[in-house]
């Protein structure tokens, strides 16, 4: 299975590497992730960290060699799998104990300061379509970094490139995380770029509150002022955009089935730099067909894309 | 100076519920109850004058009623607006540095299940406060002690839910009951795992788990002042479903965040979202880091925000 374009030197990525955690617990729907990982991480040369998890009852005294061995072993076992599914892409094993994997996860992408954190869809879920379990659910609920999240069975899928990146764009300031994740990843895949944007139905025509205005209208103008300057702005070689009617979270779902990537903004309100699913993003990350990743807010005077430094491989043991 | 404790109120049943709750809450707290009707407010709208004079008008009919039913002082009734109901709450509460926020249980789910993308799922996920839901039905039970319950499994997380649960018990003239759950074996590397014990003769790590669980529990209990009836149980199984079994017994069921993320924001754990879920009764989650307030003490530095 390949992936990605072939290396064109004239237009290597930036020099700063992206770096990429993949979280894995040996089970089948892991490979969703890890394949995500990969397509992902091999066009781009990004620093990739495959992290396993292996949970602990909190209640029990930790004072049993027996027990450490058969972590090690377990870990092994994981890191074994995780590589058949990389294909030969290197990455880096972190082995993490503690009584939440979410919490481990989340506390990894921190200090490696993560741009990107990948993770599975349920078992539960549809086939196809991405459906959070409790790591992925408690994930996209106040995680440090952006969030990718694969469909189950995504890696069943015939190999592509990512050629088309859709960013939900509602032209409020909560998007612009969104927005420059996208265009970097854009930038790096060499994909296009499609801006997606909604004039909700939820929108009274004449709301009961501003009497005056025609909502829906003044809406609409909103947006698509906001797509057009954000599409002449961003920095990449392609890029379309859309304003429909309709429910946000649909319009965007539907999107899923014809973009390879996903990317959505946390919602307004909250604590900043975390991840957090409003309403729209909520429905999304059940129901879309594609990877999607969801990103923080931004606090005001951050950067608009963090690349973290690269940093050196590490074994961490937490406890 | 009391702080306000926020009510989100609907015209339904489970608005009612809400207030119920919401009252009781704010008495043993010592707050302020403030009755809110959260209304959604397209964006371009937010800021016109006409919607100003629409929402004080929301608030002084609609909200007439049930803001007649809270008794005691400080109890207040608003509208306001945002471009979600759940936003507009947790604006509020932002601001004006409330001690809790109650809410229905969602009207879409069945039996008052938390609705992904619901009001009071959103606020579950970053409130700058304690979140509560309040069972559905909880008004037509009408007043009585609570019958309280707090789960504790040693964490610092979960020894301020015991706090709160010992607070809200003396200022309610309230039983206690603290659970802790022995897990279930069988997921990867769990110590009660028949992969340890298959590796060591005589190896049993269920009867140590339970053992220990049962010696935290106990050393728990021994330190709540004597007066207060306080029972504990171990439970079995998955943390979150076990909880589910028993909160029938209960009217109010007391969790902490999970340990991890940002101080002073309720952030649910697996446990107490699975609790959420499925429970019976009406539950109350605490943010991360103690509020002095919550816990009835005179904890300055603590209380300082």
């Amino acid at each position: 299975m390949m992936a990605g374009e072939s290396e064109d030197p004239l237009t290597r990525p930036e020099p700063s590497k992206l770096r990429i955690v993949v979280g894995c617990d040996g089970e089948e729907q892991s490979r969703d992730a890890l394949e995500l990982a990969r397509q992902l991480a091999e066009p781009i040369e990004a620093e990739l960290t495959v992290a396993a998890v292996l949970t602990y009852d909190p209640l029990l005294p930790f004072d049993l060699d027996p027990y450490e061995a058969a972590l090690a072993e377990r870990f092994d076992q994981i890191f074994e799998f995780a590589a058949e599914q990389l294909a030969g892409e290197s990455f880096e094993c972190c082995r993490l104990t503690g009584p939440s994997p979410a919490g481990e996860l989340s506390g990894l992408a921190e200090r490696l300061e993560a741009d990107l954190l990948i993770v599975g869809s349920s078992h539960r879920g549809r086939l196809g379509r991405i459906y959070p379990g409790s790591v992925t659910d408690s994930l996209l609920s106040g995680a440090p970094c952006p969030i990718a999240v694969a469909p189950r069975g995504f890696s069943d899928r015939v190999a592509d490139s990512m050629k088309v990146i859709g960013v939900g764009f509602d032209a409020r300031p909560e998007a612009d995380a969104a927005l420059g994740l996208a265009v970097e990843l854009a930038t790096r895949l060499r994909a296009r770029l499609q801006l997606i944007a909604a004039v909700s139905y939820r929108l009274p025509i004449a709301s009961e509150f501003a009497a005056p205005l025609d909502v829906r209208a003044v809406e609409r103008e909103r947006l698509e002022t906001g797509v057009g300057d954000a599409a002449s702005s961003a920095s990449v070689e392609r890029s379309e955009t859309s304003v429909e009617d309709g429910y946000p979270a649909d319009i965007l779902v539907d999107w899923s089935d014809r973009v390879d990537l996903l990317v959505i903004g946390s919602r307004g309100y909250g604590p900043l730099r975390r991840v957090l699913l409003g309403g729209v993003g909520a429905q999304v990350v059940r129901r879309a067909g594609c990877p999607v990743i969801v990103v923080p807010r931004l606090a005001v005077g951050d950067p608009p894309q963090r690349t973290s430094a690269a940093a050196g491989p590490i074994e961490v043991e937490g406890r | 100076m009391r702080r306000p404790l926020i009510i989100g109120h609907e015209d339904t049943p489970e608005g009612a519920d809400a207030l119920a709750l919401g009252a009781q809450l704010a008495h043993a707290f010592n707050a302020n109850p403030v009755v809110v009707r959260a209304v959604p407010v397209p964006e371009s709208a937010l800021n016109a004058p006409e919607s100003t004079e629409a929402l004080k008008a929301v608030a002084a009919e609609e909200l007439k009623q049930p803001v007649a039913r809270l008794e005691g002082p400080g109890a207040a009734a608003e509208a306001a607006a945002s471009t979600s109901a759940a936003r507009a709450l947790h604006e509020l509460a932002e601001g004006r540095n409330a001690i809790a926020i109650v809410v229905g249980s969602s009207d879409r789910g069945v039996l008052g299940r938390i609705v992904p993308g619901s009001t009071a799922e959103r606020l579950l996920h970053g409130a700058p406060c304690a979140v509560g839901v309040a069972a559905r039905g909880y008004a037509a039970e009408g007043t009585r002690p609570l019958r309280l319950a707090a789960a504790y499994d040693g964490s610092e997380e979960a020894e301020q839910a015991v706090r709160a649960g010992v607070a809200l018990a003396r200022r309610c003239n309230s039983s206690l009951t603290l659970f802790t759950v022995v897990g279930n074996a069988g997921s990867d590397g769990y110590p009660g795992d028949p992969l340890v014990d298959s590796r060591v003769p005589g190896m049993d790590t269920r009867t140590r788990q339970e053992r220990r669980a049962r010696e935290l529990l106990d050393d728990r209990v021994g330190v709540v002042p004597a007066d207060l009836p306080v029972h504990a149980r171990l439970l079995h199984g998955a943390p979150g479903q076990a909880l589910v079994d028993v909160s029938e017994d209960f009217d109010l069921i007391l969790v902490g965040s999970r340990g991890y993320g940002p101080l002073r924001r309720t952030f649910l754990g697996s446990t107490s979202r699975r609790l959420f879920n499925g429970s019976h009764c009406s539950v109350l989650a605490l943010p991360r880091g103690i509020d002095a307030d919550v816990l009835g003490e005179k904890a300055d530095s603590l209380a300082a925000r």
